[in-house]
């Protein structure tokens, strides 16, 4: 008798723990969404978000900010390869970072999701490959071209160019008025890739067949060596420099330092993107609808804006809190976080059921959108990417003007990219 | 005591310190040297052994050349002028006693300061319009020396350069002050008795004595700075462009874009270029105290 009852007082104690496991198990989840650091609207904007989402669901979500844009995407990498992946992250746009992250193994498939219905289109066949979503866009869609000051322009006297010709004029006479025509970012580096992008749209693309000549590029049929019009473009860039139309502190040029001097009217101009308008309104909130957009034009027409899908969310398959982030997903594609996310982030939405305002160089940028113009980012067409450490490569041209040699790195740093991520054709 | 219990304590006692360095130091150079011979990447989950193309690779891609030829830069001036810079520092402090201790503190002290720390601490100092080194230039009529110490590519290295003379001298200050007690007083005295000149004592007297200090301190900068990694990664990342690339950083830059293989290749060159210069330099050295 005292032995049945011994076994029976341990099974309820074995029972009661194992409740109280299970119990456990299924309290609040404690999320992470990593990010990259990029103003502080997108880091409110996320906090509001996640703070409706914890009210609603009793999890909580941490953001957690890495703050070097470059270093970001090495920093995921080396997460999933050590088995730390986040539960969910922002990541960089484009579905050749599918290959990168090799998505089949470690994101969730979005493409049975009843949310993919409210994207455009455009966007979603441009993340959809072989069937299969694996990032969910999320934020604005954004052009690269030129941003100008438009007091600037009025008080110098000159009106967005028709072509290139009409697009040294103005720096020209902008030289001669005293004001910096163009601002960029050399000490942040990436700022300066931008011209050569929205290059490959006006002068480099109509040279090799259009989307045809970016498939070749994308299986190694066609070397960028053997693209004349690559060499020119950086040429292009370079005679800016050597003609002064540059900012005179160019290496040491940043970022910030770019937004506060077109915001400002120190510069007109800068190649860059919308991106910047919301982080410009943050400290200049008068200032940012006098700044407008236009695209980097070619020799006879007023050139094409290079589009930037919005970057993307994704989800790691393998990770702890997977249904939990997945819960989150779900609550940050519904009408009421798009309208916090917009209402912080002002731009062209990529979901069908947001309502945003747009500031002007945005409107600027929807209205060539709607008219059809625009093509997208050659680094985005390409499954093994572009060239690596583009951003160097065009600072070190900027540096040296060696245009012959820049794009010889760029041929061999791209043949080589492809062969380590294992694209067909390298 | 049996003569199997006289080994066999001693083996128990080092058995663990043994087991850690086998873990963490020889079975990783191990596998390093293995994973530097196969295509180890975070794009596959395969990894083929390729033979000597990543070592290939390596010499026909123009970053490692870049990255060796400013390494050396770096190492050579760093060593030269740390020992210059920290024995003239020892000599000052050794001949007034009274300066002492604050001074040696004083002059130590930026060595305690992590590299990453100093690297921050001078980003803020060489920023060409509001750093001090600049705004103090000006101030002095000297606007013309101004520069953009860290992005100008033509002395971005020399800023870096003067960077770690300024965090290593004290360190190299502080093995030489010890090497110049160990020199016997009545040596000098003698010298200072037949008339010797101050630099005379220094070139006959001082400086042979100090040859195990020499050793000690020219060894360890060279490789301390062959190593060189964070003070470049915060001041300059590599650039502008490539320009202060060095070994570390292209090292660092290969693994974060998730080519192991080829990263631990060049890791395992590093390792075999500081291996050559260090016993070459310990022989030289050796040798001349030696003969001294």
């Amino acid at each position: 008798m005292k032995r049945r009852s011994g076994i029976f007082a341990f099974a309820v104690v074995v029972m009661a723990m194992v409740a109280l496991l299970v119990g456990c198990s299924k309290g609040p989840v404690k999320l992470t969404f990593t990010t990259l650091g990029n103003g502080d609207p997108e880091a409110k904007a996320f906090d509001e978000i996640f703070a409706g989402f914890a009210k609603q669901s009793g999890n909580t979500v941490t953001q957690q900010i890495l703050p070097d844009v470059n270093e970001y995407e090495n920093i995921i990498k080396t997460r999933f390869a050590t088995n730390d992946a986040p539960d969910i992250f922002y990541f960089f746009t484009g579905p050749n970072e599918y290959i990168t992250l090799q998505a089949e193994k470690n994101l969730v498939d979005f493409s049975k999701e009843d949310f993919v219905k409210n994207l455009s289109t455009a966007v979603r066949d441009f993340y959809t490959v072989n069937g299969k979503i694996y990032g969910i866009p999320w934020g604005t869609y954004n052009a690269m071209g030129v941003m100008y000051n438009k007091d600037v322009f009025a008080k110098v006297g000159v009106q967005p160019p028709k072509n290139y010709a009409d697009f040294l004029a103005i720096c020209e006479k902008i030289k001669k008025a005293g004001i910096t025509p163009i601002y960029d970012a050399g000490k942040t580096g990436w700022p300066v890739q931008i011209f050569s992008l929205s290059g490959f749209q006006t002068f480099v693309l109509p040279t090799i067949g259009g989307m045809d000549g970016v498939t070749k590029l994308g299986n190694n049929t066609l070397r960028i060596k053997d693209i004349p019009a690559i060499k020119d473009v950086f040429q292009r860039q370079y005679d800016l420099k050597t003609k002064g139309y540059l900012n005179k502190d160019f290496a040491a040029g940043t970022y910030e330092l770019q937004q506060d001097a077109l915001a400002t009217g120190k510069a007109a101009m800068a190649f860059q993107a919308d991106w910047m308008l919301p982080s410009i309104a943050a400290k200049y909130p008068d200032a940012v609808d006098k700044i407008g957009f236009f695209s980097l034009p070619s020799d006879t027409d007023v050139g094409l804006p290079t589009l930037y899908p919005p970057k993307q969310i994704m989800v790691s398959k393998n990770g702890k809190h997977t249904e939990a982030a997945l819960a989150l997903l779900r609550y940050m594609v519904g009408v009421d976080s798009l309208g916090v996310w917009y209402s912080h982030n002002p731009g062209i939405p990529v979901y069908t059921n947001a309502q945003t305002k747009l500031f002007a160089g945005q409107q600027d940028i929807f209205d060539l959108i709607k008219a059809g113009k625009g093509a997208i980012n050659v680094q985005l067409l390409l499954p093994s990417g572009y060239v690596p450490d583009y951003d160097k490569v065009t600072l070190q041209f900027m540096l040296n003007g060696d245009a012959d040699k820049t794009v010889q790195l760029m041929d061999s740093t791209y043949e080589q990219q492809g062969k380590d991520k294992k694209v067909p054709g390298f | 005591m049996t003569r199997k219990s006289f080994v066999r304590y001693p083996l128990i006692f080092i058995a663990p310190a043994f087991v850690v360095y086998l873990v963490f130091f020889v079975v990783p150079n191990i596998t390093g040297m293995y994973y530097s011979v196969t295509d180890l990447s975070t794009y596959s989950d395969t990894v083929k052994f390729i033979g000597i193309d990543n070592f290939i690779r390596l010499f026909r891609e123009g970053f490692l050349t870049t990255a060796i030829r400013n390494t050396l830069l770096y190492a050579v001036c760093v060593t030269v002028f740390v020992n210059l810079f920290g024995l003239a520092l020892a000599l000052m402090l050794n001949e007034r006693p009274r300066l002492g201790n604050l001074y040696r503190t004083a002059f130590f002290t930026p060595y305690v300061i992590a590299p990453l720390i100093v690297g921050y601490i001078f980003t803020a100092i060489y920023q060409p319009e509001v750093g001090i080194l600049n705004r103090a230039l000006r101030g002095i009529g000297l606007g013309a020396l101004a520069a953009d110490w860290l992005n100008d590519p033509k002395i971005a290295l020399m800023s870096i350069i003067m960077t770690e003379l300024w965090r290593s001298s004290g360190f190299a200050m502080v093995i030489y002050l010890a090497g110049l007690k160990t020199i016997p007083q009545d040596l000098l005295d003698q010298a200072s008795v037949d008339g010797a000149p101050y630099l005379k004592k220094f070139r006959r007297v001082t400086f042979p004595l100090l040859a195990p200090s020499f050793t000690v301190t020219v060894l360890l900068m060279l490789i301390n700075s062959l190593k060189v990694f964070e003070t470049v990664l915060v001041l300059t990342n590599g650039g502008p462009g490539w320009v202060t690339e060095v070994f570390n950083t292209f090292i660092y830059r290969n693994f974060a874009k998730g080519n192991w293989g080829y990263a631990t290749s060049a890791s395992l060159a590093l390792s075999i270029v500081i291996a050559i210069v260090a016993v070459v330099f310990l022989r030289i050295l050796r040798r001349r105290e030696v003969e001294i």
